[in-house]
């Protein structure tokens, strides 16, 4: 277990020095002189030749790649990931103070989409062609095709504006008091749809398929009752395919902070980055990107593991 | 064995998808919505009512009205005529971009899968690599190096894809490479390029046609909310993800600017969806009877 474990770090720490090599060459493969890119447009038009060296001195994009890449690397290794371009704060410091509202957001909508994919899931496949499952059916398409963005503008628009029963943007304070929940509700809620949409429609199959199994109709047949069998017999089984997707569901729910986050003014590593990218702050951009690739590497060798530990084949195969 | 695995475009396959969509209503609603979209793209000029440019600056923020059926943006632009002609930009953009990274993909997938070893490893390690952006990140950090531009919407798009189908294809390819039509296809002296090119790729043909109508409904969204954040295509390009990005500010006042856009990615999504769930069902056999 051990030797599987090391292994899936190193793996995972040669995709997060990869996805460093990428994030600092992405300055370089830029069409242009990579100074450009830490130059906002209305400084480049009124700065010298002499302050344009400057700044190529400031950040080291004089030096030979190699050593610049070597200079970046041993930065990130001690956390220092420099400092803004526009603020001029450090942006280890920055990131530290927006990666938990990311956490909080990320992990109160992993929760809300794997409890009304699972519920709803069920409730569809036991209940099959009823009202409920015709219903629930066409509904799983909707939520998989919403547009983020669009659907959070919606229920701002709602919840909001028109009905006035929640806040339409910010982080309210910590989870636990009742501002921090009625901020945090319609981004997680936006978050979570497409990935409890899809969650449905796997649970929904995976059960069907589960509730045909010897297993159950022996539970049944044993005197069981319903309650039991599913819960108990059908859906821990259900649920395999269901935890595979872990990972993916992180994945999509990071990639979508960076969008809702911006929607919802939720002061986030998202919105930080994008603010950043709009106001041409490329380190932090760099730092942001490395940032959240990490998080998910990290947490998809977190998963691996706990397969590992689940499922012992895994280990070996 | 192996060809249980793999869904190859038959006769049967199409048969099975005509008659998918006659008994299925989700189907229908898709083939439906898409054949609107198609005229929507090829008779854009036709179609729509007032310049999707031009202002009237008069008309701001006008609600529906005979004149303007779907109202006027902030800047006195009929919404109807933008939702139009950004069809043309949406889906081409979407289309463009998961086409571009199909190519460069499967042509990374069957190398990988077919001659294994290093260059494998190294395809497989890229793929890793790329997959370590979670969602639209990569696509992101495309842009935020590229700056904005349909051109480098494309890129950013196919780039995105590029890691999946690849992975996709090699997971094909592996499957199929020790079948016996393979085999067969070398005992009688066929090279290393017909049988990637005209056996392995066309067995695989039926999962990337499904995974592509199902990828180009991610690329629209993709587009969408490169543009929503200002990253994608810039006004005044009528594009839908940057209409409702411009709505945003008017939300309270005028909430018809982000009203039809939204809806139309929400449909366009929605029937690509439909559509390659149908496909799906129709070109695998196994499938078949399970709904």
């Amino acid at each position: 277990m051990i030797a599987y474990v090391i292994r899936r770090l190193l793996i995972a720490s040669t995709v997060i020095l990869g996805v460093s090599v990428l994030v600092f060459l992405a300055l370089h493969l830029a069409p242009g002189d990579p100074v450009d890119m830490f130059l906002s447009p209305e400084v480049a038009l009124r700065a010298s030749p002499e302050q344009i060296e400057q700044i190529r001195a400031q950040w080291g994009l004089d030096k030979p790649l190699h050593i610049q890449f070597y200079d970046f690397i041993v930065r990130i290794v001690h956390l220092d990931m420099g400092r803004s371009m526009r603020t001029n704060r450090p942006i280890a410091a920055d990131l530290a103070l927006r990666y938990p509202a990311t956490l909080e957001l990320g992990l109160v909508s992993l929760l809300l989409a794997n409890v009304v994919g699972v519920v709803v899931g069920v409730a569809s496949a036991t209940r099959r062609n009823s009202a409920i499952d015709n219903t629930v059916r066409p509904l799983s398409f909707v939520g998989v095709s919403l547009p983020g963005f669009w659907l959070g503008l919606m229920l701002m628009l709602l919840f909001a504006y028109h009905l006035a029963w929640l806040p339409a943007s910010g982080r309210g304070g910590p989870l636990w008091t009742s501002a921090g929940l009625r901020h945090i509700l319609l981004p997680a809620v936006t978050m979570g749809m497409g990935s409890a949409a899809l969650l449905v429609r796997l649970v929904r199959s995976s059960m069907l398929s589960v509730l045909n199994e010897d297993y159950v109709r022996t539970a049944r047949a044993k005197g069981l009752s319903e309650r039991v069998v599913v819960y108990r017999h059908a859906l821990r089984n259900a649920m395999i395919p269901v935890i595979t997707i872990i990972g993916l569901q992180v994945g999509a729910i990071l990639g979508g902070a960076v969008v809702i986050e911006s929607v919802f003014a939720w002061p986030g590593v998202g919105r930080f980055m994008i603010t950043a990218i709009n106001g041409r702050d490329f380190p932090v951009v760099q730092a942001s990107v490395l940032v959240i690739a990490t998080t998910f590497v990290l947490v998809n060798v977190a998963v691996d593991i706990v397969y590992a530990v689940v499922d012992p084949r895994i280990r070996y195969s | 064995m192996s060809q249980d695995t793999t869904m190859s475009v038959s006769r049967s396959g199409w048969a099975r998808f005509g008659v998918q969509v006659r008994k299925s209503l989700p189907a229908k609603v898709g083939v439906l919505i898409l054949f609107v979209l198609t005229l929507m793209i090829l008779l854009a000029p036709q179609l729509s009512t007032h310049d999707p440019i031009r202002q009237h600056l008069r008309h701001r923020l006008e609600p529906p009205s005979a004149d303007f059926i779907l109202g006027t943006d902030h800047l006195g632009r009929d919404i109807f005529s933008r939702v139009v002609y950004g069809s043309r930009i949406s889906v081409s953009i979407g289309a463009a971009g998961v086409l571009t990274g199909m190519i460069i993909g499967i042509g990374l997938g069957l190398l990988g899968g077919y001659y294994g070893g290093n260059l494998d490893h190294a395809i497989l390690w890229l793929c890793d690599l790329l997959l370590a952006f979670p969602g639209i990140l990569l696509a992101i950090t495309i842009m935020s190096v590229l700056g904005s531009g349909i051109i480098n919407v494309v890129i950013a798009i196919g780039i995105w894809s590029v890691p999946t189908v690849a992975r996709l294809t090699r997971g094909q390819v592996l499957s199929l490479k020790s079948a016996e039509f393979i085999d067969s296809a070398r005992a009688i002296g066929a090279g290393d390029a017909r049988i990637l090119s005209v056996h392995l790729l066309s067995n695989t043909f039926g999962v990337l046609l499904v995974f592509a109508t199902m990828r180009i409904a991610t690329a629209i969204l993709t587009v969408a909310a490169l543009s929503f954040l200002g990253l994608g295509i810039a006004p005044p390009t009528p594009e839908w993800g940057s209409m409702v990005a411009i709505g945003r500010e008017y939300i309270r006042e005028a909430p018809h600017v982000i009203t039809a856009p939204g809806i139309a990615i929400f449909l366009t999504v929605m029937a690509c969806n439909f559509l390659g769930d149908t496909l799906q069902d129709a070109l695998d056999p196994r499938m078949v009877g399970r709904e």
